[in-house]
């Protein structure tokens, strides 16, 4: 694997192994913070501060398996430890010209994903988090597994689990297919 | 149907956000002098990081397990006087004076995993488990120290028999640590504290039963028997520290 050769590499002392893997993992662990920050700059110092730690710990030899389930890993638990300590109380000033560009698809779609957001928010925190995972960021169960330190199974039931709770929402306002149902 | 709530979903994340490229650059140039700060830092050996706790645990804990062993039972034989002092009393004693003053280190592990420990692990090159590990050896040995001295002075003021109170004592004392490695090994971080205080409690419990059901457990009886578990227990001990020391530096992060 890439990820490998890059790591053995910069062991070794090649530092521009580092560029690469950061330009291979940054945009996605940045998005990931995303949508667990308030907004784009603290989703930046969450996603900046999983990094600083994934370097210091792979310095020191301290890691072990996938560098990608590593780095969300820490992802998670620095997010966790930023909801407890930083962002609770803090109050977006956002600048709007500062937002990220979004490939905007249609006024439907855009109410469409406003909604499924919002009903993936109001999961329980660890069937949120196996969704967000597994939909938004894309990841294998077996990633999620490693990274949320759960059984396979357990990962395989809780999305499960969300995946009804979200189709009961759905329905209760249209169908499962995003039709409004017309009677 | 649930296909078609999974398609959903997905499409309605499939939209995803750029990141600009100067946050990129940013990161890379970031991620470079952090790597490089980093490596150039020493690694030093497990003995001289252990003999350096000593002095990061701090002379608190170390008045604190003075007074909790010394002066309690000092005023205790000044009331009662040593005349009712039996071998029984005297394990008995020995034996409590041992869970309690081990139970003495759960604020101090709460209070490092909670405050320091993750700090710590970041700046150093040993994992929580092995910092864990290094502090409760250092106590472990300042109690050992302590009891002992406390069992010297009752079986010169008394005719309690010193070797028999040392080998009861010495078995309480690798239950407890052994049980306290067990959980370090075995136990999530943040619940450590909570299985630590049951399983004091519970040590608490059975030798209140013992010294109201079985004296004989204390006189010498089975004296050899003892002597025997304690050196499993010594055993078993150094295997569980072995086990920790040598452990792979996972890293110990928060639980929501």
């Amino acid at each position: 694997m890439r990820e490998e050769v890059l790591i053995k590499n910069l062991l070794a002392g090649d530092s521009s192994a580092m560029d690469e893997l950061v330009r291979m993992y940054y945009p996605e662990i940045l998005r990931y913070c995303m949508w667990h920050a308030p907004d784009a700059y603290l989703a930046e110092d969450a996603a900046q501060e999983t990094f600083l730690k994934a370097i210091k710990y792979l310095g020191r030899g301290r890691f072990s398996g996938k560098f990608k389930s590593f780095l969300y890993k820490i992802a998670v638990n620095t997010c966790i430890d930023m909801h407890r300590n930083k962002w609770r109380e803090h109050v977006s000033f956002e600048c709007i010209n500062c937002e990220m560009d979004y490939v905007e698809t249609g006024f439907e779609d855009a109410a469409d994903k406003l909604m499924i957001e919002e009903l993936v928010r109001r999961l329980e925190p660890a069937m949120q988090e196996v969704a967000i995972l597994r939909f938004r960021q894309d990841l294998k169960l077996r990633e999620i597994a490693v990274i949320m330190e759960m059984p396979m199974r357990t990962v395989q039931s809780k999305l499960r689990q969300a995946l009804k709770e979200i189709k009961v929402e759905l329905l209760k306002g249209g169908t499962a297919d995003g039709k409004k149902d017309r009677k | 149907m649930e296909k078609k709530t999974e398609n959903r979903i997905r499409r309605a994340f499939a939209a995803k956000e750029q990141v600009k490229e100067q946050s990129v650059n940013n990161m890379i140039l970031l991620a470079r002098t952090h790597w490089n700060e980093n490596i150039r830092k020493e690694n030093i050996h497990f003995s001289r990081f252990l003999l350096a706790q000593v002095r990061y645990i701090g002379w608190k804990i170390w008045i604190i397990e003075l007074v909790v062993t010394i002066i309690p039972v000092f005023i205790l034989f000044k009331f009662l006087g040593w005349h009712t002092i039996t071998q029984t009393t005297a394990v008995f004693l020995l034996c409590c004076l041992t869970i309690a003053i081990s139970m003495l280190c759960i604020p101090f592990i709460y209070r490092s995993i909670y405050y320091q420990m993750y700090e710590i692990e970041a700046a150093t090159f040993f994992s929580i488990k092995k910092l864990l590990l290094s502090r409760i050896m250092i106590l472990s040995v300042g109690e050992l120290v302590g009891i002992i001295g406390v069992g010297i002075v009752m079986s010169y003021n008394t005719p309690v028999d010193f070797r028999n109170s040392m080998v009861c004592m010495l078995f309480l004392f690798g239950a407890v640590w052994n049980g306290v490695l067990r959980l370090v090994r075995k136990v999530e971080m943040e619940k450590l504290c909570r299985y630590f205080l049951a399983y004091g409690f519970g040590l608490l419990f059975v030798m209140t039963m013992l010294v109201r059901f079985q004296q004989h457990a204390f006189d010498g009886t089975f004296y050899t028997e003892i002597f025997l578990g304690s050196c499993i227990f010594l055993g078993y001990g150094v295997y569980q520290g072995r086990l920790l020391a040598r452990w792979s530096e996972d890293v110990c992060c928060v639980r929501a």
